[in-house]
């Protein structure tokens, strides 16, 4: 297939209702358990060793009308915790046995209890993940939660994961995640060839099926992008931080890209790829899985470092993409990525890196301010 | 070199027209129709005034809202980089720069060289911009032109709480049932829209020299509450609501500007 029909497919399964997903691959496999995963982290290993298929769940989008879930939470709650919750009440993930939120902020704490509370016929489960990187029981305490997380899916569902099938799990999903490293490369390489929405689009799609079909994907993607006829122009290479969790409209990303920039890293569906490096596989599958947590993630507002300041991450990653500025852009009332925005741009500050911010909301549907804003920064580093 | 500049308001349209010694004139018009189209006639119209020939203009950039569908145009560059430039070109030591059009408010950071450092929008909000002023000069039954210099003989005991021109509209309706003077009232008003502006300008930071563009800044009433708010000196040019199209007939003839 080419790299237009591919994205094409994932295109179109994006725009499915989650639901939808999760019903055919169970048609295709009486019997079969779908668990939606919140953002940032949630380890699609583990669902996968048990023989489930792990999907994203990332709210709404720009399709769903809130209608239950504003009566449920306060006008200053994110737009992704909402719309996540409207999924549930207007049946948009029927079809879904399990959900898994975790502690990367307040609201999304409590979006777990209110789903099990509002939803008892589906397993909710809650992981704690460790936010000490240097206390020296926090390996042993990440592989403890992902444990818990085994035994709650074998009793929810009655099967049995075994340590032999993550191990084979965390082998698939370290190709996944060297497939989408390498896209992310090439794009660095040759942005012309790759828009951001397209790697976008691709990406996505490869958190709604296993990972041995988003391997195929992504390998044919990697044979036939670099095949593209594409002329480099002349635009502002950036960097993305902040859209970790809610994602922005594809409109938005577009936007971007019109407005006179090439995005040659982002933080998109960050979670999907959190490892910077393999998951070693020898030993203890729980023991190593919870040791890459805290030793081999991505820099992220979720997860607390202490290790090093908050915008080292960000300047390397800057570095690295030969980019020459860092657009920031927040979901609206998004306080992991507010808060580490003040740490962040004083760090680039110093470091000479330019930058903007861009609020977004998933529902946003006009972008012309945007625009303006975009193209005027772009403007005042070309044209000075 | 002659280069034009065109800049596409919400209610207006500007042109001008720039040799390398300066403007060799402007002109404003009413937007009515296609922005394309009106862009053309307004340029073509603007010729005729002046009496020069189509040919002498070596490159026209557009800017403003719908720059993009200006067709006539070589280029377009977006308001923000436009004003400062223009800004800059009046007044060399320009720092800072606040455009309030008809449906928004800019301000622009710049360095020495008039290049563009820093820039803030008004949230999506009528409070900062034109339009309020319209709305309350209908109201009040006050000719726009007037009401900057009838505010100045207000008492300054009006004051607006409301931050959301909607609300401010309530505000000045409950005002003229009190009996309050329309004096009274539109000096509440141009410090409540004031206001507003100091807000937005305040996230870049507001350093002198200060310059006011757009067509609001003929309103002497704002310029004095932008005085009296922010303790300093707030130069206007001639032509305030020409800003964009200079600076646009300006960034035409500079070697990096590129279509």
């Amino acid at each position: 297939m080419t790299p237009e029909q591919i994205l094409e497919q994932c295109r179109d399964l994006v725009g499915q209702p989650l639901g939808a997903v999760a019903e055919r691959w169970k048609a295709e496999r009486p019997g079969g358990r779908v668990v939606a995963a919140y953002p940032v982290w949630t380890p699609a290993e583990l669902v996968h060793a048990a023989g489930m298929l792990p999907l994203s769940l990332l709210g709404g989008g720009t399709s769903v009308e809130l209608t239950h879930a504003d009566a449920r939470f306060q006008s200053f709650v994110c737009s992704i915790a909402k719309s996540t919750l409207e999924l549930g009440f207007q049946d948009i993930v029927k079809g879904i046995d399990g959900f898994v939120f975790s502690n990367i902020c307040d609201v999304a704490r409590n979006l777990g209890s209110i789903y099990q509370r509002n939803f008892p016929g589906v397993f909710v489960e809650y992981l704690h993940l460790p936010q000490n990187s240097t206390s020296p029981g926090v390996t042993a305490y990440a592989a403890s939660e992902l444990r818990r997380l085994a035994a709650g899916f074998e009793t929810a569902f009655g099967l049995t994961l075994t340590e032999a099938a993550l191990t084979k799990a965390i082998e698939i999903y370290n190709v996944v995640r060297a497939r989408v490293r390498a896209l992310y490369a090439f794009r660095i390489a040759e942005p012309q060839k790759l828009s951001t929405t397209e790697l976008y689009v691709a990406l996505r799609a490869t958190t709604l099926v296993p990972p041995e079909q988003a391997i195929a994907w992504l390998d044919a993607l990697l044979d036939g992008l670099p095949r593209r006829d594409a002329r480099p122009r002349d635009r502002l290479r950036v960097v993305i931080e902040g859209a970790f969790c809610e994602q922005p409209p594809l409109g938005l990303l577009e936007v971007l890209e019109e407005a006179g920039c090439y995005v040659v890293e982002d933080d998109l569906l960050l979670g999907w790829r959190w490892f910077t490096s393999d998951v070693p596989t020898d030993g203890d599958p729980f023991e190593r899985l919870g040791a890459a947590y805290v030793n081999q993630s991505v820099p992220s507002s979720t997860r607390h470092e202490g290790r090093e300041h908050r915008s080292a991450g960000l300047i390397e990653k800057v570095r690295r993409a030969s980019a020459t500025a860092v657009i920031f852009m927040p979901a609206k009332f998004c306080e992991p990525a507010l808060f580490d925005y003040v740490l962040m741009k004083q760090g680039l500050e110093r470091a000479g890196i330019p930058h903007m911010i861009v609020e977004f909301e998933e529902k946003m549907w006009t972008f012309e301010r945007t625009r303006n804003e975009i193209e005027t920064f772009v403007e005042s580093m070309l044209f000075d | 070199m002659v280069t034009a500049g065109i800049d596409i308001g919400h209610e207006s349209v500007a042109v001008v027209l720039l040799h390398d010694t300066g403007p060799l004139g402007h002109a404003t018009f009413v937007i009515a129709g296609e922005v394309g189209a009106v862009a053309r006639c307004a340029f073509e119209q603007t010729l005729d005034r002046l009496g020069i020939e189509r040919a002498s203009i070596q490159r026209i950039f557009a800017t403003g809202i719908g720059r993009e569908n200006v067709a006539l145009a070589d280029g377009h560059r977006t308001p923000m980089l436009s004003h400062a430039r223009g800004a800059h070109w009046w007044f060399p030591g320009t720092r800072t720069v606040i455009d309030v059009g008809a449906e928004g408010t800019r301000v622009m950071r710049c360095d020495a060289a008039g290049n563009l450092t820093d820039f803030a929008l008004n949230d999506k909000c009528a409070a900062g911009s034109g339009v309020f002023l319209e709305s309350v000069a209908e109201m009040l039954d006050v000719p726009l032109a007037e009401m900057g210099g009838l505010s100045l003989s207000g008492s300054r005991s009006v004051v607006l709480t409301s931050t959301c021109a909607v609300f401010a509209e309530s505000e000045i309706v409950a005002e003229i049932h009190r009996g309050a003077a329309r004096a009274d009232i539109l000096w509440g008003v141009h410090e409540a829209l004031v206001a507003k502006i100091v807000a937005t300008g305040r996230r870049v930071g507001i350093e002198p020299d200060l310059v006011l563009t757009g067509g609001v800044a003929r309103n002497v009433g704002v310029v004095q509450a932008l005085r009296e708010q922010l303790r300093m000196d707030v130069a206007v040019p001639e032509h305030p609501e020409i800003a964009g199209a200079l600076g646009a007939a300006l960034l035409a003839r500079e070697p990096a500007g590129a279509a």
